[in-house]
């Protein structure tokens, strides 16, 4: 995740008010600067080109004046009569550097140079210079010629000079650079124009910037021929020299066969577009400097409310009383200010009502809670009771059952020892006959009934206290079952013929027949007393409920069976009145009954439903069909899981 | 043109804006010495040209390595305090090496300059003993006037039996002209010869030369020699022939300028002279030379055009081939052997070189090869 960088507002405002200034002032600088610099560059084009026509003009003229001295020279030479030598002085008095006179052939008639002795004049009289390029050009063309620069013999300096063919002579006046130099400043060229004057062969023969010339690499022999070709009103010709570009015109002098080039610093030199930029650029830097001292002020006052605001808005969410909104001539803030300032009466309205109505409900719910705190203790203390109420019927029930079984073992011992009792009171009675007849005299006949009556009564009595003995056994097997509820091992068929045989009693009295059809061999690991408990249960609870306390007649089909794996499927079923749908729902629940108020405490089933799921460690469905007998089906492990804890 | 100004000028905006350097690469710049005003103009004018042709070529091709030359020209106004001078200016002024002077009493005034600013100079003409056998920076690609003048002097004595000579020697040159009369009167004498008139020549005297003329024809010699520059030659040979028309005149190497004869006239025909260079060569580059020269400034190249173009490239041959971290001087050293005009420049360890001589007379207003 990339870090976002924040901006104070006034920052932010500052630099986008300085911006703006920048930008804004240099796009129409630009603009400026674009739409005047060809204006700027034609303008200094016609300053060049007034420049050099000027600076022709002025030297032509100058120079016509020297065609005239020396014209007035020869003239005053040809004179008679008239001192040569005050004229040669008089010609070379100013500027002329050199004046001399050539006869046809070329040779010195008179010569005078300026600054040097008369005789070294007169030594060169009679001299040739038929060679001198001037002259024979001169003599050629019998017409006023200004040479190339060139090296002069006379004064051994490199000059200009002209020729002026006077009759049969030619005048030759030579002209110092200097000279042509100081005419050509004499001009006011304008500001920052430089002249130089070029002569035919491109050599420059004065340059009023004397150091560019000295920038050797540029060929001014090219100029002329390329400055006059430049269109009129369009921009100047630009040419490099020294790394520096120049607006150049030129004007060619036919007089004096020499080119007269203006030039002007080009581009960001030409003072015009030099003056433009600093103009700009003060205006630039005020614009920024104005902006840089007006921009923070701004900033901080555009900036102010919004901290205010601010600030006050975290004093509102930490709850602290922000006092007074601040006001600004700003018509957002101040709506801003204003809609928060409402927000904020809202907010506390809103609050109050919160909080009245939160100290309401918290005394509801106190209320509430007290109620059903009170509710629930007596829930408590009602399910305590009926928990002891169901432990003690659970008690009762399992006494009763017990009653009931005392009942039966007594009236089942009643039988044998009844018949005991009557064979010994026979015996007793056959005995004392036998006493009475012995005194009268036994016979053997006597002897021998009586030995008979004894042997019947004693296998009466054997048999009856071997039944007797027999039953109390069972009883105190089963006896230790239920109340032990101890784990062993046994068979399921023994269990359930020793329950049977305590049920006969029971049973005898009914017209319910049961019928076991259980293999034998079906051992088991686990409680025999919760088992005969539950057998017990199931049957007297058929005997009860599916044939009418047993006044109906039917049968009680136990069966059982080895199933998958480890466990024993237990089955007794009846053919007798058969279980409502609704009652099948609730069968197994506690204190449901059906003969409410006729002695069913509405636990049996619930005590069978305990001692499988709980005990055994096995499942008890039913099934019925009413009319048709219902079925209890039992699914036990062989093999009970350990005890988790005796219940009911 | 006004075309091209809109994009010029944003890119100058652009520039300006980002305050970043925008120029090409600097050129390259030589230095250019001699003496474009006074006497010696003709030299100095006629060297100038020929090295401004040889950088203009030059930068036709692309200059050196992409960066044009520029170069820059002093006036050494034919003094040593001149030469001095423009050699500080053209140091100050960053040039990688300078060509000139013409004259050695100019050298004089550079060569300590040169040497002490490491700046190399190569010379076109400089022939004085003075500067021939010193490694420094000063390089000539001139005989020495020891070579020339006992070229002279076998030529006039041996040769043509002239044994009686007159000398005038240029006092403002002493540098030079000195040297040069006595390395001759030394030569002359070993081969039979005699000087029976020595006189100095000031140019700038203002009466002219009437009487050193009359001086030199004083004992009749059998021939004037002449240790001048081109304007004093011409102006005392006019002198000397209004005396005398028939003395054999004969001029030092210095004077043979394309100047000598428009100054001279017919007062020189006739004249001998010995230089550097043929005329009538028909070297393919030396023509080709020649041709652009002419059309270029409407002048015939001189000796010293000669000179000062083979200077120029040595120069510029140094330049181009320039490896890693060698000095210029280290690279002329190792190339040591330059392809000329007319002849090949050879240096020595010294960093001279020798010329060939071609024996000239002026005829018919032209210089003629013997």
């Amino acid at each position: 995740m990339t870090l976002r960088r924040t901006w104070s507002l006034r920052f932010s405002l500052t630099v986008l008010l300085i911006l703006s200034t920048a930008i804004t002032f240099s796009l129409v600088v630009a603009g400026l600067l674009v739409i005047r610099q060809p204006q700027l560059a034609s303008d200094a084009g016609q300053a060049l080109e007034r420049s050099a026509s000027d600076s022709a003009a002025r030297v032509e003229e100058y120079l016509r004046t020297i065609e005239t001295r020396l014209l007035v020279a020869g003239a005053a030479l040809a004179a008679q009569g008239v001192d040569d030598k005050r004229v040669l002085a008089a010609a070379v008095a100013h500027d002329l550097s050199a004046f001399y006179m050539l006869d046809r052939a070329g040779s010195i008639l008179a010569a005078r140079t300026h600054g040097n002795d008369p005789r070294y004049g007169e030594a060169l009289v009679g001299t040739d210079q038929s060679y001198n390029p001037l002259v024979r050009e001169a003599m050629t063309t019998q017409q006023i010629r200004w040479s190339d620069k060139f090296l002069s013999a006379f004064t051994g300096e490199v000059g200009v000079g002209v020729a002026i063919p006077f009759g049969e002579r030619l005048l030759v006046g030579e002209l110092s650079l200097d000279t042509v130099l100081a005419t050509l400043r004499s001009m006011a060229g304008g500001v920052e124009i430089d002249t130089m004057v070029i002569d035919r062969r491109g050599e420059v023969i004065a340059d009023t910037d004397g150091g560019i010339t000295q920038h050797a690499a540029t060929g001014w022999h090219d100029l002329p021929l390329a400055a006059t070709t430049h269109p009129a009103d369009g921009e100047p010709l630009v040419v490099e020299i020294g790394r520096r570009d120049y607006y150049v015109a030129a004007r060619h002098s036919d007089a004096l066969g020499w080119t007269f080039v203006a030039r002007a610093p080009a581009g960001l030199d030409h003072p015009g577009f030099r003056a433009l930029l600093e103009t700009v650029a003060w205006g630039l830097g005020s614009a920024i400097l104005i902006a840089l001292l007006l921009a923070p002020l701004w900033a901080r006052h555009m900036a102010r409310p919004v901290q205010d605001i601010t600030e006050r808005v975290s004093l509102l969410a930490s709850g602290q009383a922000p006092g007074k909104w601040p006001d600004s001539s700003i018509a957002e803030y101040a709506a801003l200010a204003e809609g928060i300032a409402f927000t904020e009466a809202a907010l506390k309205a809103r609050e109050r009502e919160l909080s009245e109505l939160n100290e309401k409900l918290e005394a509801r719910v106190l209320t509430r809670t007290a109620a059903l705190s009170e509710a629930n203790q007596r829930i408590s203390a009602a399910a305590e009771r009926l928990r002891q109420t169901q432990a003690s019927l659970v008690q009762s029930e399992k006494l009763a059952a017990l009653g009931g079984l005392v009942a039966g073992i007594a009236h089942e011992l009643n039988t044998p020892i009844g018949n005991g009792l009557m064979a010994a009171t026979t015996l007793c009675e056959v005995s004392e006959n036998f006493s009475i007849r012995s005194q009268s005299g036994l016979t053997r006949k006597d002897l021998g009934r009586y030995i008979d009556d004894v042997d019947g009564a004693v296998g009466i009595i054997t048999r009856n206290l071997n039944r007797a003995a027999d039953l109390v056994a069972s009883f105190k097997q089963v006896a230790v079952d239920q109340t032990s509820s101890q784990r062993r091992e046994f068979t399921l068929g023994e269990v359930l013929d020793e329950i049977l045989l305590t049920l006969q009693p029971s049973l005898k009295r009914t017209e319910v027949r049961v019928i076991s059809d259980v293999p034998s061999g079906l051992r088991m690991d686990s409680f025999p007393g919760p088992l005969g408990q539950v057998l017990t249960n199931l049957i007297m609870n058929a005997t009860i409920h599916a044939f009418d306390e047993g006044q109906r007649a039917g049968t009680i089909r136990i069966t059982a069976a080895r199933e998958h794996g480890l466990e024993v499927g237990l089955q007794v079923a009846d053919d007798g009145a058969g279980i409502t749908p609704e009652g099948l729902t609730r069968i197994f629940d506690p204190f449901y009954t059906t003969r409410q108020g006729q002695g069913g405490s509405g636990l049996g089933l619930h005590i069978v439903h305990n001692a499988v799921t709980n005990i055994l460690g096995g499942r008890i469905e039913v099934s019925s069909q009413p009319g048709k007998g219902s079925c209890f089906s039992l699914t036990l492990p062989m093999i009970a899981p350990e005890r988790r804890g005796i219940e009911a | 043109m006004p075309g091209t100004r809109l994009p010029r000028l944003l890119a100058l905006l652009a520039c300006l804006a980002t305050l970043s350097g925008c120029g090409e690469e600097a050129p390259i710049r030589i230095g250019f010495v001699g003496s474009l005003s006074g006497r010696g103009a003709d030299i100095g004018e006629s060297s100038r040209k020929a090295v401004q042709l040889a950088i203009e070529a030059r930068n036709a091709q692309g200059g050196i390595d992409g960066r044009a030359i520029e170069l820059l020209v002093r006036d050494d106004r034919t003094s040593a305090e001149g030469g001095a001078q423009a050699a500080r200016e053209l140091a100050d002024a960053d040039v990688d090496l300078v060509i000139g002077p013409n004259i050695s009493a100019v050298a004089s005034g550079i060569v300590p300059v040169i040497n002490e600013r490491q700046l190399l100079t190569i010379s076109p003409t400089v022939s004085a003993l003075a500067f021939a056998g010193v490694d420094d920076m000063f390089l000539r690609i001139n005989w020495t006037t020891r070579d020339n003048a006992r070229t002279y002097a076998q030529w006039q004595v041996e040769a043509q039996a002239r044994r009686r000579l007159a000398l005038a020697y240029d006092t403002n040159n002493a540098v030079f002209s000195r040297s040069w009369a006595d390395e001759f009167a030394r030569a002359a004498s070993e081969f039979g010869g005699e000087i029976v008139a020595e006189v100095g020549l000031d140019g700038n005297q203002p009466t002219g030369f009437s009487d050193v003329a009359s001086a030199l024809l004083l004992p009749a010699p059998d021939a004037v020699i002449m240790i001048a520059n081109a304007v004093d030659v011409a102006r005392l040979a006019q002198q000397l022939r209004k005396t005398d028309p028939t003395v054999p005149l004969v001029a030092a190497e210095w004077a043979g300028s394309e100047q000598l004869i428009a100054l001279g006239g017919r007062a020189i025909e006739g004249l001998e002279l010995v230089q550097a260079y043929d005329r009538q060569s028909q070297a393919p580059g030396y023509l080709q030379f020649r041709q652009a020269y002419v059309a270029r400034f409407r002048d015939e190249p001189g000796y010293a055009s000669i000179a000062a173009y083979d200077a120029a490239t040595v120069a510029l041959e140094g330049l181009l081939r320039r490896e890693g971290r060698e000095t210029l001087k280290q690279t002329i050293a190792r190339i040591a052997t330059f392809q000329g005009l007319q002849q090949p420049v050879r240096f020595d360890p010294f960093g001279d070189a020798e010329r060939k001589a071609f024996f000239v007379r002026v005829r018919d207003g032209r210089f003629i090869r013997e």
